[in-house]
């Protein structure tokens, strides 16, 4: 064992865990204190942009009961991968507490290179003028990756062929794409998101009895709120000793 | 160009420990302990959202973030490193060289494949990705051009 090269590695693993510390500590510790602050409450209507109507208009695409205690709002970019998954965590969600939430779901376009979200969610609100939205919602997450880079022209062409492979009217989804209804409610959604300040997806709102606003702007802070709801329902339903 | 043994040996431990500490980052980010920086141009959080983020896309394994694995190969590097400084013996020391070969070359495989499906399947990139797998390719690097020890011998 030569010890000069032993004393050269135990200074560079020290070196190491001090400069680990040092970078990984402070953003440990901020990182715990954004957490603390938790989702942002938005508990004043005055000051609230956007209202119970504005999150879930009429019209709006909905799971669940519709006057369920807690209201989630999603708004998500068909392009965007995060979103993707947001749909069976929400699936999960939505099985555990069936009496519990209501889902409305929003597409957006958030950034400027998903250029076919916007026919993507136009696609859906075509759908649903056949009663097909949620299906043809969840082809769309399914096919995501085909459309990252199809120029606006296929991105129809793909659309198209995923609402043939979901049994929808081909000839009245063809006008019903570019039609002023799916377009309108589109577009509705669009405003609302902007209304409601949302800069990142997947960005949920909840709304609960009480009138407080919750905006939740990652798929963690979702899972986490959810989580530590069940957690509070079976500490109150375990029997007191 | 060859590389003496023991340089060989530090340079692999420093990278190693560095890799160590990007692994752990993000191990810890997985696990919602801190939260990620991922910059403006970068699609990491486009990376981190799919499958292969955990447990690399295996059913079964997707409890555990794939970063946990760099970590664990990166720390095992690193004590193989340390290993071959205390090891008593010329056969210690080269069997914990040979070793380490074999983790690199698998941990290269690996890095290769998940760089492939950044390239071509998820189409983003992540920063913290990169710089590991350019670490794991510093590190076979330096391995493969290490001189080998004339008195170095293994007979089993």
């Amino acid at each position: 064992m030569n010890k000069g090269e032993l004393k050269l590695f135990l200074g560079i693993l020290a070196i190491a865990i001090a400069l680990a510390s040092v970078t990984l500590y402070p953003t440990f510790v901020s990182s715990r204190a954004d957490n603390q602050t938790g989702p942002i409450v938005i508990k004043d209507p005055i000051k609230a942009r956007v209202t119970r109507k504005d999150l879930f208009p009429e019209g709006a695409w909905y799971k669940g009961k519709k006057d369920a205690p807690i209201l989630v709002v999603e708004f998500a970019d068909y392009q965007c991968p995060m979103c993707a998954t947001a749909v069976e965590q929400m699936k999960k969600i939505l099985a555990k507490h069936p009496d519990e939430v209501c889902y409305v779901f929003h597409g957006i376009q958030i950034q400027a290179t998903h250029r076919n979200a916007l026919i993507m969610a136009q696609a859906a609100e075509a759908a649903g003028l056949q009663g097909k939205y949620w299906e043809m919602h969840e082809a769309l997450f399914k096919k995501q990756r085909d459309f990252v880079t199809l120029p606006e022209v296929d991105a129809i062409d793909a659309v198209t062929e995923i609402a043939k492979s979901i049994g929808l009217d081909m000839m009245r989804f063809g006008a019903d794409l570019r039609g002023s209804t799916a377009t309108r409610a589109q577009e509705r959604s669009g405003k609302i998101a902007i209304r409601a300040e949302v800069q990142s997806t997947p960005c949920f709102f909840i709304l609960r009895e009480d009138k407080s606003t919750l905006k939740l702007q990652s798929l963690r802070e979702l899972v986490n709120w959810f989580d530590k709801l069940d957690k509070g329902q079976q500490a109150a339903n375990k029997p007191a000793r | 160009m060859r590389l003496a043994a023991t340089t060989s040996n530090r340079i692999v431990f420093v990278l190693a420990l560095a890799g160590a500490a990007v692994s752990l980052y993000l191990t810890l980010a997985h696990m919602n302990y801190l939260s990620l920086s991922c910059g403006e141009i970068s699609g990491c959080a486009d990376v981190a959202a799919h499958p292969s983020a955990r447990g690399f896309g295996i059913p079964g394994l997707e409890a555990v973030p794939t970063a946990v694995f760099g970590f664990g190969m990166f720390i095992t590097m690193a004590a193989l490193s340390f290993w071959r400084v205390v090891a008593s013996g010329q056969r210690q020391t080269l069997i914990a060289a040979r070793i380490q070969s074999v983790v690199a070359g698998l941990a290269l495989l690996v890095a290769a494949y998940l760089t492939y499906l950044e390239a071509y399947v998820i189409r983003a990139w992540c920063q913290w990705c990169i710089l590991t797998a350019v670490i794991i390719v510093l590190m076979t690097l330096a391995l493969s051009l290490a001189r080998r020890d004339p008195t170095e011998t293994l007979s089993i």
